[in-house]
């Protein structure tokens, strides 16, 4: 626990119910151990409960119950000391657009005490490579160079611990593997980086582990290829009408090489040892029982399928396909 | 440099950059000003014993500089924040919250200061004189930039609670009643005895009439002058304290 960079038991977030409304728990006992300089993810849907959990973290949000330490310090009794330690980027990348981007880092840099604040401002300017538009108002400024900006002034104090909370939400491709690029590049020096997103891929590509979050709890926790491989080594999604799901899944059952199977909104996910050396005996067993799925799509499992195991529905659209038989019977 | 002082540089030159933010905010009492002019100026001449002799627009000027500086503006300023998310960088930073609501108040201090200058400089264009002379105009617009300040308590604080945009825009309309419910068109004793009543518990009244005091008389009343900085302070502790109050509730 004392050595955790990101420590928590617990942890819940409860809002009073008004007008004789119910209390409602946005988060509901989240327990983390996150090491120094890991990138942790906090994968979910939108409304899971991620963005309450890094703002209790952050020192934002009173924490309703539970116990949380960051960088050592405790959130609940020594919020100016957690405060010290951390970068903070939240979400929409809220930032005073009437200032120039130096201006920003400048301001930021003199709220930490970083000694020669206008120096360290030129220095991270340059780092996100935002040195030509440093003295344009940040309002001029294009989403993906908002967002290397917010990184910038999360950092002007040297955190050890930095809070991204949903870094390339409404981000282009490229100016996505830019902001992945300078996470990586932040976490190499030494940062432990608590990065929340919807995105799978995100996840996958950046986090050394991810904590799976669904209705304010951690659902499953492990490294993306951890979780995967706990779900079989192929993953086969038969699209099927509702009326059909029911049987079809009756159908598998005991078939060999089968690791489990899952209903999803739109059919079957079928997890299986070679996925396909089964296809075939998936649409036989299908076809003896009067199915005929729409679509056979043959995919490794993605973290997706990780959500779906673990909370019978899926995070956002499948996976990449690696084969796709249309209308197959 | 300490936080207080540079979010206080970052809210003063929100005031250089967004003149769009002041200007509009002078334009009503203004209007007012020339509006009243044009249709008691004759009714009221220089003679009229409450004038001393001095023509009506220096009568009525201490009422466009209490509503020039009465604004919202920190308030929205703050909502803003709020709105796209910059308090909770803010917030973040290991920093004493209420300088926060100092740096803001610095703010309404500056624009305080330039929009009484411009008020005084339209009044003086229409022929008002300040009877105290140098410490009179000294003193106007100090006491008018200082009523600014402890007025700006109410919108920050209402920006805080509420959190929302429209709300802390219409709180400019709280000043109305304030301000209209004074001595602002006549003396006390020329108003109803009703409107005498309010007048009289109104404490935006006594600022109006300190600040007439210095216009109309070249002595300086310090009875007076002492109960206008004791209203701007009382109502600078209330309000001030009430938005820092807000801010410390703001998280919950």
């Amino acid at each position: 626990m004392s050595d955790d960079a990101i420590w928590a038991q617990g942890l819940v977030k409860r809002y009073q119910g008004r007008r004789g409304r119910p209390d409602t728990d946005a988060v509901r006992g989240v327990d983390l151990a996150i090491p120094p300089g890991e990138i942790f993810g906090f994968l979910g849907p939108n409304g899971a409960g991620k963005t309450t959990t890094v703002r209790m973290l952050c020192t934002l949000l009173p924490i309703s119950a539970g116990e949380a330490r960051v960088a050592g310090v405790d959130v609940r009794h020594d919020p100016a000391g957690v405060r010290r330690n951390i970068g903070v980027a939240l979400q929409e990348a809220g930032l005073d657009p009437t200032q120039t981007g130096r201006e920003l880092l400048t301001l930021q840099a003199g709220l930490y005490r970083v000694p020669d604040p206008s120096g360290r401002a030129g220095q991270l300017l340059e780092l996100v490579g935002l040195l030509d538009a440093a003295d344009r108002p940040v309002g001029t400024y294009s989403g993906g160079m908002k967002r290397r900006l917010d990184l910038a002034s999360a950092l002007v104090h040297r955190p050890t611990v930095l809070f991204l909370d949903e870094p390339t939400t409404g981000l282009d491709p490229a100016s996505r593997a830019t902001v992945w690029d300078e996470v990586r590049r932040i976490n190499a020096e030494g940062t432990t980086v608590f990065l929340t997103t919807q995105y799978l891929e995100e996840a996958d590509q950046l986090c050394a582990r991810v904590a799976i979050v669904d209705d304010g709890r951690i659902v499953v926790q492990g490294s993306p290829a951890q979780l995967k491989a706990g779900l079989g080594a192929d993953a086969v999604t038969l699209g099927l009408a509702d009326e059909d799901r029911d049987r079809a899944a009756a159908a598998l059952r005991g078939m060999t090489g089968l690791d489990h199977v899952v209903l999803d909104e739109h059919g079957l996910a079928v997890y299986v040892g070679h996925g396909a050396a089964a296809i075939p005996e998936i649409v036989r067993r299908l076809e003896e029982v009067g199915v005929r799925p729409a679509t056979v799509q043959l995919a490794r499992p993605t973290l997706d399928d990780v959500f779906l195991d673990a909370t019978g529905r899926r995070i956002e659209g499948r996976g990449t396909s690696d084969a796709t038989i249309e209308g197959a019977a | 440099m300490n936080e207080t002082l540079l979010l206080a540089r970052r809210a003063v030159r929100e005031v250089w950059r967004l003149p769009a933010a002041t200007l509009p905010a002078l334009f009503i009492p203004l209007f007012f000003l020339v509006v009243n002019l044009g249709q008691v100026s004759k009714t009221f001449p220089r003679q009229t014993p409450f004038l001393h002799g001095q023509p009506y627009v220096a009568f009525a000027l201490p009422v466009s500089l209490v509503f020039a500086v009465s604004s919202a503006t920190s308030g929205l300023a703050m909502v803003t924040d709020i709105d796209i998310g910059y308090l909770d960088k803010l917030l973040a930073a290991p920093i004493r919250r209420t300088a926060l609501i100092w740096g803001r108040l610095a703010a309404d201090l500056v624009r305080g200061l330039l929009v009484s200058v411009l008020v005084l400089a339209v009044g003086f264009a229409f022929g008002a004189r300040v009877q105290t002379g140098v410490i009179g105009v000294v003193l106007l617009v100090v006491l008018s930039a200082a009523w600014g300040v402890a007025y700006a308590g109410i919108a920050i604080g209402i920006a805080l609670t509420t959190k929302n945009v429209q709300t802390t825009n219409a709180s400019f309309i709280i000043f109305f009643p304030l301000l209209f419910l004074t001595p602002n068109f006549v003396p006390f004793n020329l108003l109803s005895p009703t409107l005498r009543v309010v007048a009289r518990a109104n404490p935006v009244s006594y600022v109006i009439t300190g600040e007439r005091d210095l216009l109309l008389d070249p002595t300086l009343h310090w009875g007076s002058l002492l109960a206008t900085i004791a209203i701007i302070a009382g109502t600078g502790v209330i309000l001030t304290g009430l938005s820092l109050r807000a801010l410390s509730r703001f998280a919950d």
